[in-house]
């Protein structure tokens, strides 16, 4: 049975084939399973599909391709974009908490720093300066 | 459709010129990217449609091949390599989705028993061919319909060449067997 499977690949040797002949001569069944593996196997062949792609494959195809490339291009830099952003709101977020504390601490400045404002200013007490008459 | 012919003005042998699209299209050349589809595409949408009997399953099949290698084509070591590398990947994808189908199909049959009547041999040899396992099929669809030798089809399936056979003979003895079935119907 081997033989005869091989018998579709390759030609066999005199001696196969001798052999062969010999034992269809003796054995009706592998003449008919020789046949019928004949005749299925043509019907495969014969039912080989040769068909060509469609006209917009190509276009397709690489419109695919530059998509692919796009998203690929995208999640290689994502990460970075989005360590990017993460980096930029913790520095914004720092500045802002920085300029809070900041504010605060003007109501309590330090004693002898000099103020601005009605506190800041003392009023000139004229009434207490001499008075010298002519 | 791209003219390989038109495209490439240089006379260089298949392989080389293979070679040298093969490094542009890592590069992102366009050109050199329609030139390894025009040159791949019909070999690859005829074997997906062999393997899967179904046109436009084998032309979906053969992009999504060519977009995995392409995806991959930084990792290739050897350029000369693609084609083989292309092919085996559609391959690899048709049986991935003839997998599929036979489970469905198992399902389907033990819902729903075969009917007789008449059918043409196209049809015929898809049915017989979708009760063969998918090793099986594939293989015998590669030497049968695609011609390939044993060496091309054990490289491509990434099997000995002694299984190759072995899978052959089991494949057409079965085919062989389903036939007689369906003929005596």
């Amino acid at each position: 049975m081997l033989l005869l499977s091989e018998r579709e690949d390759r030609d066999l040797s005199a001696k196969e084939v001798r052999f062969l002949a010999r034992h269809r001569e003796v054995c009706p069944e592998c003449e008919s399973q020789e046949s019928s593996m004949h005749c299925s196997l043509n019907m495969l062949r014969a039912a080989t599909i040769d068909v060509e792609p469609a006209a917009h494959f190509d276009e397709r195809l690489i419109r695919r391709v530059k998509i692919q490339r796009v998203k690929e291009s995208l999640s290689y830099w994502t990460p970075g974009l989005i360590g990017c952003a993460v980096a930029a709101i913790a520095i914004f977020a720092t500045l802002h908490v920085l300029t809070l504390n900041v504010q605060k601490g003007s109501v309590v400045l330090p004693a002898g720093e000099a103020r601005r404002g009605p506190t800041a200013f003392p009023s000139l007490e004229l009434s207490r300066l001499p008075h010298f008459d002519r | 459709m791209f003219d390989v012919a038109k495209i490439s003005q240089q006379v260089l042998d298949p392989v080389s010129q293979e070679r040298q699209w093969v490094g542009r299209c890592r590069l992102g050349d366009e050109t050199a990217l329609a030139c390894l589809i025009a040159r791949h595409r019909n070999r690859l949408v005829r074997t997906a449609s062999n393997l899967l009997r179904d046109r436009h399953e084998a032309e979906d099949v053969a992009q999504e091949a060519f977009l995995k290698a392409f995806r991959e084509i930084a990792k290739l070591r050897d350029d000369r390599a693609f084609s083989g590398y292309l092919y085996r990947i559609c391959v690899r994808l048709c049986m991935d989705r003839l997998r599929l189908k036979r489970a469905e199909l198992v399902e389907f049959d033990s819902a729903q028993p075969h009917q007789g009547g008449t059918v043409e041999n196209r049809v015929v040899i898809e049915k017989l061919l979708a009760q063969l396992p998918t090793e099986l099929r594939t293989t015998l669809v590669l030497r049968e319909m695609e011609q390939l030798s044993y060496e091309e089809v054990a490289e491509i399936m990434r099997v000995p060449v002694g299984t190759v056979r072995s899978r052959l003979h089991t494949a057409r003895e079965r085919f062989r067997k389903l036939w007689i079935e369906a003929v005596g119907e």
